[in-house]
């Protein structure tokens, strides 16, 4: 019985103790919107102990994310703070993460990030690979984000021995190419042209290799 | 005797329980979203055994210059097309594709997968502990 008391006593006491701030989340997950350069980041912790917590600093595993909080900062007992920090999504595609380090009372916080940024054009596949000689038509399919306010018409071919035509419609377009079957062993490929959002000329090129 | 050494362990261990749930939680974190990219991880030894390997570096331009897996072509998501067409140039069919980063980054496992959907191939994978393991290898 004395033995069960003492623990549930340091139990308790260990769980307070550790618990200094308390976060209503340690991971952010954002579905970043398509465009989106810019992405603000919060995380809100609460001080359930009976004394001021100071969070001295904070550090960013990416050059991508900074923090917009000023430290140091100091919480009081019952109160929540939050820790706000913007994430540059520039020149980034699909899952990303970030960790925020952070140094409560002279302890480590990690806090993780995780941003899924979208793409506006997906080409698949890239590479298309024949046998010389070879005549089959093989096709390609453009997925194109339906918030993508772009458009993709043209496909003009580098080689004027492959043929390439678009159908379909936005947001699924399919690109058939046809090589004639004089196509030794090379390389080449076709360029799919369109408009962006802002109206800017854009490219993407789908690679032949005939083997 | 021996309860009080029963008490005098307890004493010492229950203060350490709640930061082992602490650590578990943030373990979790991490597992959770790498579930998606295991398939295509491949550790250096799994690496080594692939006979064709075209290998991408995907960390900054600076540290590429300052040292790279030999042959390694530097590729980035902010220049994707001239990227793609570097590939081009050096990729031969049947060749399997690694992809590494820094241990911490993230970007060699995007770089792969979208180049698993954008290619059409399952032979492309990102390099669990990233540049930092190959280099160990190799002292």
């Amino acid at each position: 019985m004395k033995i069960l008391l003492i623990s549930i006593l340091c139990f308790s006491l260990s769980l307070h103790c550790k618990a200094e701030l308390n976060f209503a989340k340690k991971k952010v997950t954002v579905n970043t919107e398509l465009g989106q350069k810019i992405v603000k980041i919060a995380f809100e912790a609460k001080n359930n102990t009976s004394k001021d917590v100071s969070i001295s600093s904070a550090k960013v595993t990416c050059d991508c994310m900074w923090m917009t909080s000023k430290f140091p900062l100091t919480v009081q007992p019952g109160k929540t703070v939050k820790l706000e920090a913007e994430y540059d999504t520039t020149g980034k595609m699909g899952v990303n993460r970030g960790r925020i380090i952070i140094d409560v009372d002279g302890k480590n916080e990690t806090l993780l990030v995780e941003l899924d940024i979208p793409t506006a054009v997906t080409v698949s596949p890239r590479f298309l690979i024949w046998k010389k000689g070879s005549r089959e038509s093989k096709n390609v399919i453009v997925s194109m984000h339906p918030d993508w306010q772009g458009s993709i018409d043209q496909v003009d071919t580098k080689d004027e021995r492959v043929q390439a035509e678009i159908t379909g419609k936005f947001p699924k377009l399919d690109v058939k190419i046809t090589p004639d079957k004089s196509i030794s062993k090379q390389r080449t490929w076709v360029i799919l042209r369109g408009k962006d959002s802002e109206g800017e000329a854009i490219e993407n090129r789908v690679y032949l290799i005939f083997n | 005797m021996r309860g009080n050494v029963k008490v005098i362990l307890l004493f010492f261990a229950l203060p350490l329980l709640p930061a082992l749930f602490l650590q578990s939680n943030i373990k979790e974190y991490s597992l959770k979203s790498d579930q998606d990219f295991e398939e295509f991880a491949i550790d250096l030894l799994q690496a080594k055994t692939l006979t064709n390997v075209l290998w991408l570096d995907s960390r900054k331009k600076s540290k590429f210059e300052g040292g790279h897996v030999e042959n390694a072509i530097w590729v980035s998501f902010k220049d994707w097309e001239g990227s793609l067409m570097k590939i081009f140039e050096n990729f031969e069919p049947g060749q399997d594709i690694v992809v590494y980063c820094n241990a911490s980054c993230s970007t060699s496992r995007n770089i792969a997968k979208q180049l698993r959907q954008e290619l059409g191939q399952e032979n492309i994978f990102y390099l669990k502990g990233g540049f930092e393991s190959w280099q160990k290898l190799q002292k």
